[in-house]
């Protein structure tokens, strides 16, 4: 039994114990004046159904963190695709084989570390939600998606230095990071640049087909 | 317009919070982008008002009662 199903548990039996309470209510229709149905009303509609949602907030939060989530929407499975590639080469794929990144990886790379990183991050994420179902995402050929999609702003190297803090002798010993050191610190030079490390991920538009375009 | 009597709107608190319920539980059992902003959004919602729907019962029960010297529930 993992943690997972501890927390999905621990947010079920509230579930059934309140869905218990409220089903015996609208089949029984016991008074309300008694006071031991007022007192099971407010377990069933109020201490039950809110551990169930504390509890399934931190399921969600969590199961948003996981690269299968981002794999939900069929638009994404060319990333995720690439940043599972056993053999790939991508920053996404050696990045996605650290056991310290796995299972999180889309996460660990896309989140946002500032101060209110987390809000910042679920708030982009609905934002992403509302393009899939609004903006036609849904809906689109694969070919077209990857055409279109695009990273929101430019990937930060404060994101890359969580890890590779360029302090150590291994990182600055190298002639090409020496001479952009400070840039790339300040963030005026991108570590995920084509030419550098980057592109971050190696999805490439499929080759039309004969006759097309 | 007339307000359903306590017992109506006690029932529709209980079918809210049943829909609220299974979205909640929905989401844990299959945590997808879908199902998890249901849950997150709807259902809380729904659950929450539902929480509001009792307490507005119990409140205006209570004050009746008051008003009438009788036993508040």
């Amino acid at each position: 039994m993992t943690p997972d199903h501890l927390v999905a548990g621990a947010a079920l039996v509230p579930a059934v114990l309140a869905a218990g309470i409220l089903v015996w209510f609208l089949v029984r229709k016991p008074s309300l004046h008694a006071r031991a149905t007022v007192i099971a009303l407010l377990f069933g509609l109020g201490v039950f159904p809110i551990g169930t949602a504390t509890v399934g907030n931190l399921h969600g939060f969590e199961a948003t963190k996981k690269v299968e989530f981002c794999n939900g929407c069929h638009v994404m499975e060319p990333w995720i695709a690439d940043a599972r590639d056993p053999e790939g080469t991508s920053l996404a794929s050696l990045h996605s084989r650290n056991v310290h990144v796995g299972e999180q990886a889309c996460y660990s790379c896309h989140a946002d570390y500032s101060m209110y990183g987390t809000l910042l991050t679920k708030q982009q994420g609905t934002k992403h939600m509302w393009m899939y179902w609004a903006e036609g995402y849904h809906g689109m050929e694969m070919g077209e998606a990857i055409s279109k999609i695009e990273i929101a702003k430019p990937f930060p190297n404060s994101t890359c230095m969580q890890c590779h803090s360029t302090k150590l002798p291994g990182w600055s010993d190298e002639p090409e990071h020496g001479a952009v050191a400070e840039d790339v610190r300040a963030g005026a030079t991108s570590c995920a640049a084509a030419g550098c490390h980057g592109p971050a991920h190696g999805v490439k538009p499929p080759p039309k087909e004969e006759g097309e375009g | 317009m007339k307000l359903p009597g306590p017992s109506r709107l006690v029932e529709l608190a209980c079918v809210l919070a049943l829909i609220g319920l299974v979205a909640m539980v929905w989401s844990i059992l299959d945590p997808r982008p879908v199902p998890v902003f249901v849950a997150m959004s709807v259902g809380q919602a729904i659950g929450t008002l539902s929480l509001f729907l009792f307490v507005f019962v119990l409140v205006t029960g209570a004050s009746r009662a008051k008003g009438e010297g009788g036993p508040t529930t």
